[in-house]
């Protein structure tokens, strides 16, 4: 029994000492390809980040100078962290447009997005290199399980993504593992309209720690003078139905707070019925009409 | 001692995942004890026929009520409403208890094996409660009888380091197949189980594919945990799979998968019911079938129905328990007369293409099956079965998770090269423990690394 135990001890602690010097070894090797990893081409001045919404309503193909580095179920935490690194290794970003929707000030998004299981274990494992302390003790204070998963994941993708930091093919002028334009050909437009009013959600419970770092972005904006637009994307012209009255005074409140950026709210951008993937999203259809709008306005 | 110890930790183990239904648990464990010693101590067959009914009246009514009740009065309703009948029912919310199935049949074979005086009803109640509540067992099994269950628990058990540290091992695969394989395989079958109508037919067939890994990997996963765990405390439990994917016909099939509820039910149900039938057949055959067909139809329609309806209350096990009775009645039809043509064509029974085609049907067969278990409803399984028999069968799979392939693959070969073994993880006999300990090594790193997301295991819901 005592050489079961002696045995087993060693190997845990082998374990876990090999682990946690390879999350180490990973970190250390990412964050010394950082610049590398993060170079955007220089002729983009633009940067269009936010969630699922920017995600599939952006086509960055189609507009000038510009990137898209949104990804779906994304807090503004992270991209606060994304936004912060991308600014510092690269000069040229002039503007900065971020995704700003009601919902994205609602406690269950926040729960869902910033602190659930499968958001903490997907962004710390893509981007826990550029999480600085006070960013990781907020997570592991709300969700230290999955952080662990997380780290430990993140092992594997910050080798790959250290060499391929050495690859042309690899690095094209966009960072790696950071979001990007989705080709949505979803197509749950009238599935959403007959379960819209079913699904209408009476309670409102705002989110604590969203607004707080949509904050924090626009005051590193400020500081880097670097223009920060929020962009709220089209939506069915039905949405608004959907959407309690709480919610939209609360995200006007948010709005109101944040006056030194500029609005460009589309969300009445009128558009037909087949460029809808769903209420709030737009399909591939609608990114192009969208994107081609975009390009015009801002060049 | 250590009985009371393991039984404490049982109901610890139990009472963690929800405290409320210790109290059934610790119930019907009761129940069962009083009445298997009444079963005992009567010597009148009458009276132990009585006590044998009471006890599998009560136990089959408390899982009819948790597991059955809604499913029951729904039928009910929809069957009077098919008759014209306008039937107001209601049902109601009712929770169901974990592993209601398992410990309902570890109860059922413990006063059956009293009655047909396989087992002497145990007087020591610790023993015999943990007999019914074996904390490694009780949520998903395997369904370990108490008659092999009760002498280890009555022995004083020792430590021995060869079983203990082949338990650790047991435990290590479980979890790798748990973690790295079903779980990664998990959110792509949710996905394409759901949206099935989006996706081309090659899609469907690679999710029912997906699915049919899945369910294997998480519940021999299971199965390894629990029967490693087990292990450690110096029980030896019965194994519960035994590479069933590689099985030659579908009889093989199942004499390899979930083997502690298949046996369960060949003894408890399908040999009583032959013996039964048998005692009443004289003639040669019935309706123009051989009389040992017609009892093994008769037999096993009885049986799959009921194997299906242990695993839901849906028509959708009804019905993938029902195809499998089907095929295993047209696999004992056609044993005769394919013995004959491989004799006429001179075909040897094992040669290799006979052998790999025989495989990839009985494969297909199961895979196809699964899609009706996997379904909510019998119209969706219909309608992801005809999509996958659609013109884009042919077409490259939509959903192609590298990752999960990859290790989907090295999971598959491991467990073709170690078939003949108990475990895919036994390999004692490396020499080097270096070797071995690098093998341990990168099992763990592979759950650390590439380990899937937290999924329940499947079987708790049955």
């Amino acid at each position: 029994m005592k050489s079961f135990i002696v045995k087993l001890t060693l190997f845990i602690v082998l374990t876990g000492s090999i682990v946690a010097g390879l999350i180490l070894l990973s970190d250390l090797a990412i964050k010394q390809r950082k610049q590398q990893l993060l170079q955007i081409s220089e002729d983009i001045n633009m940067v269009f980040t936010g969630d699922s919404k920017v995600e599939s309503a952006v086509d960055d193909n189609l507009i000038a100078n510009a990137i898209n580095i949104a990804q779906s179920g994304e807090a503004y935490l992270y991209s606060y962290v994304k936004i912060r690194s991308l600014i510092e290794c690269n000069d040229q970003i002039k503007i900065i447009f971020i995704g700003f929707s009601p919902e994205n000030f609602l406690m269950e998004t926040e729960e869902k997005w910033l602190f659930g299981d499968i958001s903490v274990i997907e962004k710390i494992k893509s981007y826990n290199y550029l999480l600085n302390y006070s960013d990781k003790s907020l997570i592991i204070k709300h969700n230290s399980e999955a952080y662990l998963k997380g780290l430990t994941k993140s092992i594997f993708r910050n080798i790959l993504s250290y060499f391929k930091t050495f690859s042309s093919k690899d690095i094209n002028g966009r960072p790696i593992n950071f979001g990007g334009y989705s080709h949505l050909e979803r197509d749950k437009l009238q599935q959403d309209i007959k379960i819209m009013n079913l699904n209408k959600e009476n309670s409102f419970e705002k989110s604590l720690i969203q607004e707080r770092y949509l904050r924090m972005i626009s005051e590193l904006c400020r500081q880097k003078s670097v223009k920060l637009i929020l962009l709220n994307t089209p939506r069915y012209k039905y949405y608004n139905m959907n959407i309690n009255e709480q919610v939209w005074q609360n995200w006007l409140s948010v709005r109101n707070s944040l006056a030194g950026d500029s609005l460009m709210d589309f969300s009445t951008f009128s558009l037909p019925d087949s460029c809808f993937g769903d209420l709030s999203h737009l399909n591939y259809k609608g990114a192009e009409l969208f994107s081609q709008y975009l390009n015009e306005l801002l060049h | 001692m250590q009985s009371c110890f393991l039984l404490l930790a049982g109901y610890f183990f139990y009472g963690w995942w929800d405290w409320r239904f210790l109290f059934l648990l610790i119930l019907v464990s009761i129940i069962n004890y009083l009445i298997g010693i009444r079963i005992d101590i009567n010597e009148e067959n009458r009276k132990r026929k009585i006590w044998l009914i009471t006890g599998l009246v009560i136990n089959i009514s408390i899982l009819g009520v948790f597991k059955y009740y809604n499913f029951f009065v729904d039928s009910f309703i929809d069957l009077i409403s098919m008759a014209g009948y306008d039937l107001q029912g209601s049902t109601v919310n009712i929770v169901l208890p974990l592993g209601i199935s398992f410990y309902t049949f570890l109860s059922l074979s413990y006063l059956l094996d009293i009655y047909k005086k396989n087992l002497t009803a145990n007087r020591n109640v610790i023993e015999v409660l943990l007999s019914l509540s074996f904390f490694p067992i009780i949520l998903a099994g395997p369904i370990q009888r108490p008659s092999s269950l009760l002498p280890q628990i009555a022995t004083k058990r020792e430590f021995n380091y060869p079983r203990a540290v082949d338990g650790l091992r047991q435990i290590l695969w479980g979890l790798f197949v748990k973690i790295v394989i079903a779980d990664n395989l998990a959110p792509h079958v949710e996905d394409i189980f759901l949206n099935y109508s989006d996706y081309s037919g090659s899609t469907l067939l690679s999710g029912a594919f997906f699915y049919a890994i899945q369910i294997y990997a998480d519940f021999s996963g299971y199965s390894n945990i629990a029967i490693g765990t087990a292990s450690l405390f110096g029980f030896s439990l019965m194994r519960n799979f035994d590479y069933p994917y590689f099985s030659r016909d579908i009889t093989e099939f199942w004499k390899k998968w979930h083997i502690s509820l298949t046996s369960w039910f060949r003894d408890y149900l399908f040999l009583p019911i032959s013996f039964a039938i048998s005692w009443k057949i004289k003639k040669e055959r019935v309706i123009f079938i051989r009389t040992d067909l017609f009892i093994y139809i008769v037999a096993s329609t009885i049986t799959w129905f009921l194997t299906g309806l242990w695993h839901g209350a849906n028509y959708t096990f009804i019905v993938w328990g029902m195809i499998h009775g089907f095929f295993l009645i047209i696999y004992q039809w056609q044993r005769k007369p394919r013995k004959k043509l491989f004799k006429i064509l001179r075909i040897s029974n094992n040669n290799i293409i006979v052998v790999a085609i025989e495989t990839f049907i009985t494969l297909l067969i199961v895979i196809l099956a699964w899609v009706v278990f996997r379904s909510s409803t019998i119209q969706q399984s219909a309608e992801y079965l005809r999509g996958i028999f659609s013109s884009s069968l042919l077409s490259f799979p939509q959903v192609f998770p590298k990752t999960a392939i990859l290790t989907t693959i090295i999971f598959i070969l491991t467990e073709f090269v170690q078939r003949n073994k108990k475990h895919a993880l036994q390999i004692e006999k490396i020499k080097y423990r270096l070797l071995r300990w690098g093998i341990y090594f990168g099992i763990v790193l592979m759950i650390l690394l590439f380990g899937g997301g937290n999924q329940k295991f499947i079987y708790f819901q049955f």
